[in-house]
């Protein structure tokens, strides 16, 4: 049953994680590849808060809050620098955090991370799951409501021509900026979420190896479907299950699974991402 | 012109394979070799090229040294109540990364309009 209900929550997080890349990655073409930066910001918040002694209630709420001043300088920053300096910038954000994270061990507690405790209310498993659950939903139907108004269309045309998009009045970089702050939301939240269930924060909890992860679950959706978010999600989370099968050692488990993953990122840049790019499918 | 596109492309790419691997023999009689050890220096080196201005030789040398030279300083000159490990270095990268390219968003030697 633990084993079960662990699925059950990781598929509801990822699948969370997917509808924060969604609008940003797949939909609009905006490489913001610090997401994991604003997960990390966020876990750490809440942990470092819950250290001073401060209720998880209220940590969880300044979690959310770092997640969106993490937001906001990001986009700030996609208005102030060019699309690849953003990409890279995001990469090296990345690399930054943890370097800060394992340095200023005074406060995060190095690599030796910190413990984090749940909320009374969500203390067991089924209950977190639940959460995690009804958030996902939530999430989802913001997603599904967005795809289906003229802010979705808009989303999807940015990819195609931001200058005509531009030409006809639309506030195109108004629109990124929006989409990098929902997708850092949605991040800080799934942060929370992971520190709750795993109950444990180290600088290495979102690094590349997830990167790798949510840019794999990105070129999965490109469809503007929510249905196609489902799908990601469900691969992802399941696909690496089947090492459980393959008896490798425990310590070679989570190496096996970036390999498998940057396989299929690999697979999935050369063979599928050219036929579900927007210019060459039908919407 | 008659130049094929496709080889000139596989010609960069060997050209660039080559010296990386030149820079990570040079790196490796120099630090100690670990699985992840040449992500750090390709994303400083992308950074640099950014912060240089691509298709600007002078720029992205200057860049270089800047982005190496700076953090080295940092940590190496700090004492006393300010004092940082190696470990910093990166943080440091970032920051002066970030401030040269919100001022110099095309380059350290042209003007400051974004270029999307």
């Amino acid at each position: 049953m633990g084993y079960f209900l662990t699925t059950i929550a990781t598929f509801f997080t990822t699948l969370q994680a997917a509808a924060g890349i969604h609008g940003v990655f797949s939909l609009a073409g905006i490489f913001f590849l610090g997401v994991p930066v604003v997960m990390e910001m966020s876990i750490y918040a809440l942990a470092i808060a819950q250290k001073a002694g401060i209720p998880p209630q209220y940590a969880f709420l300044i979690a959310m809050l770092v997640a969106v001043l993490c937001g906001i300088l990001f986009a700030y920053l996609f208005v102030k620098v060019s699309a690849d300096s953003f990409a890279v910038l995001g990469l090296a954000s990345l690399l930054a955090s943890e370097a800060l994270l394992q340095s200023w061990d005074s406060v995060t507690n190095g690599i030796l991370g910190i413990s984090v405790k749940r909320p009374d209310f969500f203390n067991s498993l089924p209950a977190l799951a639940i959460l995690f659950g009804m958030a996902m939903a939530i999430v989802l139907i913001l997603e599904y409501v967005l795809l289906k108004t003229w802010l979705g269309r808009t989303i999807r045309a940015y990819k195609q021509n931001e200058i005509a998009l531009e030409a006809i009045g639309r506030p195109t970089k108004k629109i990124a900026q929006a989409l990098i702050i929902f997708a850092s939301c949605v991040y800080g939240l799934t942060g929370v979420f992971i520190a709750w269930r795993v109950q444990f924060v180290d600088p290495q909890i979102a690094g590349i190896p997830y990167l790798i992860e949510i840019i794999t679950m990105g070129i999965l959706a490109l469809s503007p479907r929510v249905r196609s978010l489902a799908w990601a999600a469900l691969f992802v989370t399941f696909f690496p299950e089947v090492l459980r099968f393959l008896n490798l050692p425990t310590t070679m488990m989570g190496y096996a699974r970036v390999i498998l993953y940057s396989l299929v990122l690999l697979f999935l840049i050369h063979r599928l991402s050219p036929k579900l790019a927007i210019s060459n499918r039908q919407i | 012109m008659g130049i094929d596109e496709q080889k000139v492309r596989q010609l960069i790419y060997l050209i660039a394979g080559l010296l990386t691997g030149a820079v990570g023999i040079l790196s490796g009689m120099n630090n100690a070799v670990s699985p992840g050890a040449g992500l750090q220096p390709t994303i400083t080196a992308f950074i640099a090229l950014l912060v240089g201005g691509v298709g600007d030789f002078r720029g992205t040398v200057i860049a270089s040294y800047m982005l190496v030279l700076i953090p080295e300083m940092i940590v190496s000159l700090g004492g006393g109540e300010v004092n940082f490990s190696v470990t910093w270095k990166m943080v440091f990268v970032f920051l002066l990364a970030l401030f040269l390219l919100m001022i110099r968003p095309n380059g350290l030697f042209s003007s400051s309009n974004r270029q999307s």
